[in-house]
């Protein structure tokens, strides 16, 4: 006799059991993917390139830390360059005023008085500070630059060791600092000094000739040595700029290389999502029927 | 020949339709029962009667080893990858930020940001902090692997312990069914008793089983080694100092010589402790040694000489480093919580150095990306600090992914002839339900058969009186 090759009841349900667990289990998955836009598995679903994406990702938070740190660093160069511009143009309109007017004519007084001035306004710009930290001090950023003495000459109390310095990239570190014992400010503090603490009335006209023209001459060297400074710290903040362009295309290329591991394309997601829920709706359906089904309904 | 043999096969029919329907409803009862095979009744004619010649089950030799083979197989690397999983969980998905990559690269910035300024605490706290998270990482890894490994420990004497009672049950269903005659009911439950026995031993080691024509099995390790031979039992002993596994005191360690066995729960915890999870720790133990010896050697910042990290406070030691991920901590001295100062990091304990001073900073920033000078245990040779962090943690999960995708080939595999061999064995209700209408037909026509006789004999009676 010929044998009947039947379905096992128990295998019957099994499979309609581990079918809808599988594609509920799909299903889940889907709908994860579809609301985070990542794969739920970024591992599983791009094998070999797993630590690929890791190093994207440590790529990524690199170059927005370094982001993040250079604009406080243009920041803190703007500050640096905003008072250098003002002690420029304080030591400028100084020279200005001592050159103006003829000698006989000139009120001495106004110039010393404006020397003093100009001595106070240079040094509290030198004892500025960025975010709490003195940035004409050298590496000393806690103590102030300079100290203005009885006599109005000022002295360096910052560090000599060293300059401000910052790492812009993976590459390079760039020095930025400005010191108040660099010779630009040394040499117009000096001349300013030496103005406000001589008794301009008394001079001659020939001391006091002289006395204007060392002065003007000690003031110009010590400006056109400002400008260098001014210029190269203006150098120095375009390469900051252009790093952080540099910078921001970089996140971008990362970021993309990135998503392409880990990133779920959304209208994919939601077409599969569609599909599952279409098929589980199938299954459920075959297998109401299926348990309808039996012959014990008909004895 | 004559009314009464009538009678008489009337009779012997309702008994063998008796004996059908019992079959039937046993086989209908136990239609969801795991490991019951069908049975069917074969009947013989014997001098006219109709007589049960056997009760036969239904199997397939073949279908039954290979479903063995796969269950072995599939438990097997089900536990590998339970095993690795219950680390790897702890990896997390890299946008999780909780591996040891993410929480490193997390160092690096913060470091990126205390280089640009130096002299905030805020700055610094940020460096002290990530480091702090990193360390605590590693030290939570390194003990999750521990926790996994006294797991396996623990699971390979339950196993054995179940290994040995179904080895001794084996023993057992062979002495009974050398007693139990062939072709009965009893006979055929043994036989369905020792299926199902099987399929637990197939779970925990793969076996070749053997049976000789009464039905008694023999068990061998796939290697050969012997397990039960008739009613004797070659018990299995387990050795948790040496890590070694005898049977009747021959040498059967998965890994550790041909007389073994490669598939089945046990061998998977074998691997789990031999292999996969001494490799996660002796990688995890470089990563911390690579990070402990890179700080000390750029940028040492307490007079002592010690790093950012140090191992349990101490200075790095090439000859120890087993165990280093679970004892990395950050330098007490760079700890507010243990009384130091996160100022030591940018002056490196050196109250001279001035305040916006950033050469231990620029140092520490560059180690990210400089090659690791220590083992990296596999991990592969000229790696940076950073690449060997996502290196390691790419490759822990690459090993989870394996084990997962194989345990799924191996399941898609196992379905197919599991389904098989269910639909050969298991019972159909709705064949059996058309069987039992055949029997319920069979007993009345027997019951006419009896009752018509019976009528005749009446009938004769009555002439007679």
């Amino acid at each position: 006799m010929l044998g009947i090759s039947t379905t096992a009841t128990a295998q019957k349900s099994f499979e309609l059991r581990s079918r809808i667990a599988e594609q509920s289990g799909n299903l889940n998955q889907a709908s994860i993917e579809l609301s985070t836009g990542f794969k739920q598995d970024a591992y599983k679903d791009v094998r070999g390139v797993s630590g690929e994406t890791l190093s994207f990702r440590a790529e990524i938070d690199a170059t927005e830390a370094y982001v993040l740190s250079n604009s406080l660093l243009s920041r803190k160069m703007d500050s640096i360059s905003d008072s250098l511009s003002s002690m420029r143009e304080q030591a400028g309109d100084f020279s200005n005023l001592m050159l103006s007017g003829d000698i006989g004519g000139m009120h001495r007084d106004v110039l010393r008085s404006a020397a003093k001035s100009t001595i106070e306004q240079i040094t509290s710009k030198l004892n500025s500070s960025y975010a709490g930290s003195y940035v004409f001090s050298g590496l000393a950023s806690d103590t102030q630059a300079v100290v203005q003495n009885a006599d109005w000459t000022v002295t360096y109390t910052g560090d000599t060791t060293g300059s401000l310095s910052a790492r812009i990239d993976e590459e390079t570190t760039l020095d930025y600092g400005v010191r108040a014992d660099d010779p630009g400010f040394t040499n117009i503090m000096d001349a300013l000094a030496v103005v406000a603490s001589t008794d301009l009335t008394s001079l001659s006209d020939a001391d006091f000739s002289t006395l204007r023209n060392s002065t003007v001459s000690a003031m110009s060297s010590g400006l056109e040595r400002l400008i260098e400074i001014h210029t190269s710290l203006g150098d120095k903040q375009g390469v900051v700029e252009r790093t952080a362009e540099r910078h921001g295309a970089l996140k971008s290329i990362y970021s993309e290389a990135m998503l392409n591991i880990e990133g779920v394309d959304a209208e994919e997601a939601a077409v599969r999502l569609t599909s599952i829920q279409g098929q589980l709706q199938a299954t459920y359906a075959v297998t109401a029927r299926m348990s309808e089904m039996s012959l014990l309904n008909y004895l | 020949m004559g009314i009464t043999a009538a009678l008489s096969n009337a009779v012997s029919g309702l008994r063998a339709t008796s004996v059908q329907s019992d079959i039937v409803s046993r086989n209908i009862s136990n239609a969801n029962t795991e490991g019951y095979t069908r049975k069917d009744v074969s009947l013989e004619t014997v001098g006219g009667n109709v007589g049960v010649a056997s009760i036969d089950r239904q199997v397939s030799g073949l279908l039954e080893r290979l479903d063995r083979g796969n269950i072995s197989k599939l438990s097997g690397q089900q536990t590998v990858m339970e095993g690795v999983t219950a680390y790897t969980d702890y990896l997390g998905q890299p946008s999780d930020k909780t591996s040891p990559a993410a929480l490193l690269s997390n160092l690096k910035s913060s470091m990126i940001g205390f280089s640009g300024s130096v002299d905030a605490g805020g700055a610094q706290l940020a460096v002290v902090s990530s480091a702090k998270e990193f360390a605590s990482q590693m030290n939570r890894l390194s003990a999750t692997i521990q926790t996994v490994e006294s797991e396996v420990e623990m699971n390979i004497r339950y196993d054995v312990n179940d290994l040995n009672s179904s080895l001794y049950e084996v023993a057992k269903l062979n002495k009974e069914i050398f007693r139990a005659r062939e072709g009965t009911v009893l006979h055929a439950r043994l036989q369905d008793d020792m299926g199902r026995e099987l399929e637990v031993i197939a779970g925990l080691v793969d076996v070749q089983a053997s049976s000789s024509r009464n039905g008694m099995v023999s068990l061998l390790t796939s290697g050969g080694s012997e397990l039960v031979r008739g009613v004797d039992v070659f018990d299995i002993e387990y050795d948790g100092m040496t890590g070694v596994l005898t049977a009747g005191g021959v040498n059967i360690t998965p890994g550790g010589g041909n007389r073994s066995f490669s598939e089945g729960s046990l061998a998977g915890l074998f691997e789990l402790k031999d292999e996969i999870l001494p490799g996660f720790s002796g990688q995890l133990d470089a990563m911390a040694a690579a990070v402990v010896e890179g700080f000390e050697r750029v940028a040492p910042i307490t007079l002592d000489g010690r790093g950012l990290f140090t191992d349990a406070g101490g200075a790095y030691n090439a000859t120890t480093i087993e165990g280093l991920a679970s004892r990395i901590i950050v330098n007490s001295a760079a700890d507010p919580d243990l009384g130091g100062s996160t100022a030591v990091i940018q002056n490196g304990s050196n109250a001279a150095v001035p305040l916006s001073d950033n050469s231990l900073a620029l140092s520490m920033v560059a180690l990210f990306n400089e090659p690791v000078v220590v083992p990296t245990a596999g991990l592969g040779a000229a790696l940076s600090l950073m690449d060997m962090a996502t290196t390691m943690t790419g490759t822990h999960q690459q090993k989870r992914v394996s084990a997962e995708s194989a345990t799924k080939a191996t399941s898609a595999a196992a379905a197919t002839i599991s389904s098989s061999k269910l639909n050969l064995q298991g019972v159909n209700i709705d064949d059996e339900l058309q069987k039992l209408m055949l029997v319920e037909q069979s007993y009345a026509a027997n019951a006419k058969v009896l009752t018509t006789v019976n009528n005749m004999l009446d009938t004769l009676m009555n002439a007679v009186r």
